[in-house]
């Protein structure tokens, strides 16, 4: 890489001194505090008094000094204020400097992201369990009665929702020994599967039916793309895994896209995903009405659909895609 | 007085918060609130004749997007190190955040707090997962910060260890 140009330069100094208030303690190899300077003011530190120990005015350094080797690094430490600032120690021998750089903008937008992030992987985990132990949502009524409470801090989002109706065949014969799971759990982990591999997640469960989201957790495109291809793959899927000594049951999909309102509640001690919002009910709808083997979905849905629209024939006032 | 200074470890949303806030405050939330950076938190405590001043390091979660910066962990005496009773993945995170800490702390004291053990009924993380680790001469306490069960004995008896009581 060429050498970065001095004017270059003076200008990162000039943006970092603006934008990130440095402030500097320089320090004896004791910790003892020689001086400092820079934007101190900003980050409200106890006073600042030679000879004191460093560590009194930033716990972050306590036990850091004497430093020697690379420099340290520590990213958004939180001050008391709720300021995060990241701590750098660097120089070493007699002269160790302490230099805080303000990262608090950084931070917050980090914040948002990862509680964010956080919240779907625990949800993500919840819902591979429910799965593995066929949970059937027991804890709905409990759920309601929780739901003002997630209002308020809920949020709107911009969502497609899946709705999958399947009936398995009767048993007509001996089940396969090896079969580890029953026919409604495998049916139920196969869809789970494919929705998932969709960036979609599963918001319930059901002896015949179960109800996923798009545009909950982060997607590659847009939700109704995901849900109509997370549709034919589950529709193939269900069918698969609930076929019984040949025989096959049926299955049917519906998508319908638009705003719903999403919030965690507490169910006794775990957080549970909630949402509300017409396209479920009219998702379930649209899944009720199709033919088996049919994903049935909504002109909101199919006009944003791009190519995972080909196929889709008008049919009242939904289009239908037959995968027969 | 002595200064020590303790990391939490763990995966994200095991509960690292909540046991330092129990600690500190006797409080705890139902509120999923995820740690940024880090945040230290001060409390005394008295072992056998000596005070000491804990500093309690508070650091994020590790999550599939984010590694924790060793770098907090420079300086510490001691890591608790935190996983969730329900999420029996958490278990596995804090063995390798364990193997990561190691390389900067050296061979100081550690313990395992098996947290959220109210959740009796979701409990992933039963004896025999956590058999190998005593094998290795693991310190493990189940605790929950929401019933303080071995709270204030995950911080006691690791200070303990560190100061050679
Ligand atoms: N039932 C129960 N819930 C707990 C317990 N400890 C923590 N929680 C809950 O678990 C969630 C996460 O707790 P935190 O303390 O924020 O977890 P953390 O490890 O600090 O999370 P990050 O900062 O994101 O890494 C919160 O909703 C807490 O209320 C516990 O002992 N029992
Ligand atoms: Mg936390």
């Amino acid at each position: 890489m060429a050498e970065t140009p001095r004017i270059v330069l003076d200008y990162l100094a000039a943006l970092v001194l603006e934008t990130r208030s440095p402030a500097y303690i320089r320090v004896d190899g004791l910790g003892g505090i020689l001086g400092w300077g820079g934007d101190t003011p900003a980050y409200r530190l106890p006073s600042l008094a030679e000879g004191e120990p460093v560590g009194l005015v930033l716990s972050a350094v306590d036990g850091l000094i004497p430093h020697t080797g690379e420099p340290i690094r520590l990213p958004a430490v939180e001050l008391n204020s709720g300021q995060f600032v990241d701590v750098h120690v660097f120089g070493g021998d007699d002269h160790t400097w302490v230099l805080l750089t303000d990262a608090t903008l950084e931070t917050m937008q980090q914040a948002m992201l990862q509680q964010r992030l956080n919240e779907v992987n625990l949800i993500r985990g919840w819902h591979a369990r429910a799965a593995d132990d066929q949970i059937t949502r027991s804890e709905a009524g409990e759920l309601i009665s929780e739901l003002p409470a997630f209002t308020e801090e809920g949020e709107r989002l911009e969502v497609s929702v899946l709705q999958l109706y399947f009936a398995l065949p009767q048993h007509s014969g001996p089940v396969l020994a090896t079969d580890d799971l029953d026919p409604l759990g495998r049916v139920l982990r196969a869809a789970t599967e494919v929705i998932t591999h969709e960036s979609g997640y599963v918001t319930s469960m059901a002896q015949d039916s179960l109800v996923a989201m798009f545009g909950v957790l982060p997607t590659g495109s847009s939700p109704q793309i995901h849900a109509i291809r997370a549709a034919r793959d589950a529709v193939a899927a269900v069918r698969e895994a609930g076929s019984i000594g040949g025989e096959n049951g049926s299955v049917a999909a519906g998508i319908s896209s638009g705003f719903v309102s999403v919030g965690l509640v507490n169910v006794a001690g775990s957080r549970v995903f909630v949402a509300v919002g017409p396209s479920l009910e009219a998702a379930g709808n649209l899944a009720r009405s199709a033919d088996s083997g049919t994903v049935l979905v909504d002109v909101a849905t199919l006009k944003v659909a791009g190519d995972a629209g080909a196929g889709f024939k008008s049919s009242g006032e939904a289009y239908a895609l037959d995968l027969n | 007085m002595l200064q020590k200074k303790i990391c939490m470890l763990g995966a994200f949303a095991v509960g690292k918060t909540s046991l330092v806030s129990r600690y500190v405050t006797s409080m705890f939330s139902e509120k999923y609130l995820s740690t940024v950076g880090v945040k230290i938190d001060k409390k005394t405590l008295v072992v056998g004749d000596e005070t000491v001043m804990l500093m309690l390091w508070d650091i994020y979660g590790e999550d599939s997007m984010q590694k924790v910066q060793m770098s907090y962990l420079k300086g510490a005496s001691g890591y608790l190190l935190v996983a969730d009773a329900t999420r029996r993945e958490t278990l596995d995170k804090a063995a390798s955040l364990h193997e990561r800490a190691r390389e900067v702390t050296g061979d100081v004291p550690f313990l395992l707090v098996v947290n959220k053990s109210d959740l009796v009924a979701q409990c992933e993380i039963d004896d025999a997962a956590l058999q190998p680790l005593l094998n290795q001469g693991w310190s493990v306490l189940r605790g929950s910060a929401k019933t303080g069960l071995g709270v204030e004995e995950a911080f006691s008896s690791l200070t303990q260890r560190m100061v050679g009581g």
